[in-house]
């Protein structure tokens, strides 16, 4: 193959081609995906009902109910107090300092709030919504791995990206656009998510209980709700990623199941492994300040404390969990798309 | 102005646990501007890797490839938006609507949805614009490929196998337009084909491909010329058996065509005349017999290593 581009002495003039738009056109093919359309809908409905299922869990408690909570809790303090006095008269060793051995006194603060002693409790912000936004966010985030595999993978198996590169032979043109207009659809769709999780969120703190948080809630929760966004764009990639390099949506969504059954068999057998788990990594991501593994090991170690213990805990940052993610999705892309400017399409 | 220009094209495909296969061997390919041009091959002769070749699917492995005199795959941006192409089976997503196939083809180049219904009249298939591609025959399938080839008024236009599954009017439509293309000045149409009378019919041009090498070239009516060397001639007399018998004792090998005969490997038509004469027999008619394509196109594939023919 000629690696020149050289112009025949008699090569005729071209007339300057209309600008077309590769753009224009992606996001016209994948807004009417079939199937991404499907996703989407399915996801939608799937959120509403847990939505719906989650307003009937909590209720606005009344100054009834929070008293008789409070009484329930006091009931409970003093129940714990009962063991502890039961504890220090009947069952200190001799030699043992009886407050060491059956610990301090219970407090109301040891176990919560009065809300908690209620049937339905009421809904708090600060208490509730990170964690909705993150059961949300994980949801999406698996959808938009189906969306970024399907995305490349039907183009393969109907063949129309050769069909395309008829019309735009720059591959990595063709490439880089697919990836920019998934990006950009899945940021769309997790941030919309959080926003829809959000405003829930403040309607069921309003109806069902309060809406007043901390300082920092806000800050927290917008960053936390910016690491799901990123760990959407990251699945949906390793998605695409993975599709691409096979050249079908279904085998990728295989490799994706058979991962998880290795996961988990791995966990057992490699203890130490866990730490490059994409699901631990995925959990570091958003968690607010990491994720935290107990990793057992089959002799007991000295731990930072002192103590000696058969296993260590081992903190996964948000940094960790991105970089571990982010890095398969970038390897990914990269191989397969050096393997698609070069690759033969037959 | 040539138009497409292939010199010592190669190319090999690896295959798993096969030894390799070589698809094109030293294809050297020219094609002139306008008119249609033939490439005849049998199958897996390496039309359709030559195709694949100029249009940036498949890498050469050696040779030189060209098209509007730019080098190709890297001068493919330049020459893409002039070129229109349908290999093999048509690419549609089996969901999307005929028209919304297009007009995604039609966002990437820049052309009007205008353009769009244009084609889709060309080839017959507004009324059905709206309907799934999948649900189309694979007559529709093909003419909807033809549409998205002519979508940008290309000035080559390349058609691999552009009458599959059309039914007899559809080809003769398709042949029609074909024709139509290559005779108004613009368009240059380079049409794959193993449909001898196809090409036969539709070509001015042709290059035969065998092996993965060209083994004949140029007009149409010359390479059925110059396939017919050791011609043989149609001969008719009043008394056709007493001509039989008189030719037969002198050399002469014949066979029946009804109401006449075949004389075969005749080197100088005259002798014909001469021993008919001299024993009485006069000629109603002596003619050359007119090789078809199909002839041709066995008499060259079927050798292996036979040199190339070019009556150019």
């Amino acid at each position: 193959m000629s690696n020149e581009t050289t112009l025949a002495p008699e090569a005729p003039e071209l007339d300057e081609a209309t600008p077309g738009s590769l753009i224009r056109s992606e996001v016209r093919r994948i807004t009417h995906r079939r199937f991404i359309r499907w996703l989407i809908i399915l996801g939608a409905v799937g959120y509403l009902v847990i939505l719906v299922i989650a307003s009937t869990q909590y209720a606005k408690s009344s100054p009834e109910q929070l008293e008789q909570g409070k009484a329930q809790l006091q009931r409970f303090v003093d129940e714990q107090n009962g063991y502890r006095e039961q504890c220090i008269q009947n069952e200190v060793p001799p030699g043992e300092d009886p407050e060491q051995f059956c610990g301090p006194p219970a407090t109301a603060e040891n176990f919560g709030n009065p809300e908690d002693f209620i049937d339905k409790q009421p809904f708090l912000v600060s208490d509730e919504l990170p964690g909705f936004t993150i059961g949300i966010g994980v949801m999406v985030a698996c959808f938009c791995f189906l969306i970024g595999a399907t995305w490349i993978g039907a183009e393969w198996s109907q063949k129309t990206l050769m069909a395309l590169l008829f019309w735009e032979p720059r591959r990595l043109k063709v490439f880089l656009t697919k990836i920019g207009v998934l990006v950009v659809g899945v940021v769309a769709l997790a941030a919309l998510a959080q926003v829809v999780m959000i405003g829930a969120g403040l309607f069921f703190g309003s109806t069902k209980g309060t809406t007043t948080v901390p300082d920092e809630f806000w800050g927290d929760l917008f960053a936390q709700q910016g690491r799901i966004v990123l760990l959407a764009v990251f699945l949906s990639l390793i998605g695409f990623g993975i599709a691409n390099l096979i050249r079908n949506t279904g085998a990728a969504l295989g490799v994706g199941f058979v991962y998880f059954i290795a996961e988990l068999i791995m966990a057992n057998v490699k203890p130490a492994w866990q730490e490059w788990f994409l699901t631990a990594n995925a959990g570091a991501l958003v968690n607010k300040g990491g994720l935290t593994l107990y990793i057992y090991t089959n002799e007991p170690s000295l731990q930072p404390d002192g103590s000696f213990s058969q296993g260590r805990q081992l903190l996964l940052t948000n940094w960790h969990g991105g970089l571990v993610l982010g890095g398969l999705a970038l390897v990914l892309l990269l191989v397969g798309g050096w393997l698609f400017k070069r690759r033969d399409l037959t | 102005m040539t138009v497409i220009e292939v010199t010592g094209a190669h190319k090999t495909y690896a295959r798993f646990r096969k030894p390799p296969e070589k698809a094109v061997d030293g294809l050297d390919l020219v094609v002139e501007q306008g008119g249609v041009h033939g490439f005849l091959g049998p199958n897996g002769s390496g039309k359709t890797t030559t195709i694949r070749m100029l249009l940036g699917l498949v890498g050469s492995d050696g040779g030189d490839l060209r098209l509007f005199g730019r080098s190709v795959p890297h001068a493919l941006p330049e020459v893409t938006p002039h070129i229109g192409a349908l290999v093999e089976t048509p690419l549609f997503f089996p969901n999307f609507t005929g028209r919304l196939n297009l007009r995604l083809l039609a966002d990437v180049a820049g052309v009007p949805a205008a353009r769009v219904e244009e084609c889709l009249e060309i080839v017959d298939l507004r009324e059905r614009a709206d309907d799934k591609f999948k649900s189309y025959s694979l007559g529709m399938k093909q003419r909807l490929g033809i549409a998205a080839a002519l979508l940008k008024k290309p000035r080559l236009l390349i058609l691999d196998e552009p009458s599959n599954g059309l039914d007899p009017q559809g080809i003769v439509d398709v042949r029609g337009l074909l024709r139509q293309l290559g005779s108004d000045g613009h368009t240059t149409v380079f049409l794959s084909s193993h449909l001898l009378g196809e090409v036969q019919q539709v070509c001015d041009h042709v290059t035969i491909l065998a092996r993965g090498r060209r083994v004949a070239h140029g007009r149409v009516s010359d390479v059925l010329a110059a396939s017919s060397t050791t011609a043989d001639v149609r001969l008719r007399v009043a008394d056709p058996m007493g001509a039989h018998a008189v030719l037969e004792s002198a050399g002469f090998r014949l066979t029946s065509l009804g109401d006449s005969w075949a004389v075969h490997d005749v080197a100088d038509p005259s002798s014909i005349t001469r021993t008919l004469a001299d024993a009485g027999h006069y000629l109603s008619e002596l003619s050359p017999m007119a090789a078809d394509l199909e002839s041709v196109f066995l008499e060259l594939t079927s050798g292996v290593g036979r040199d190339e023919r070019s009556p150019a």
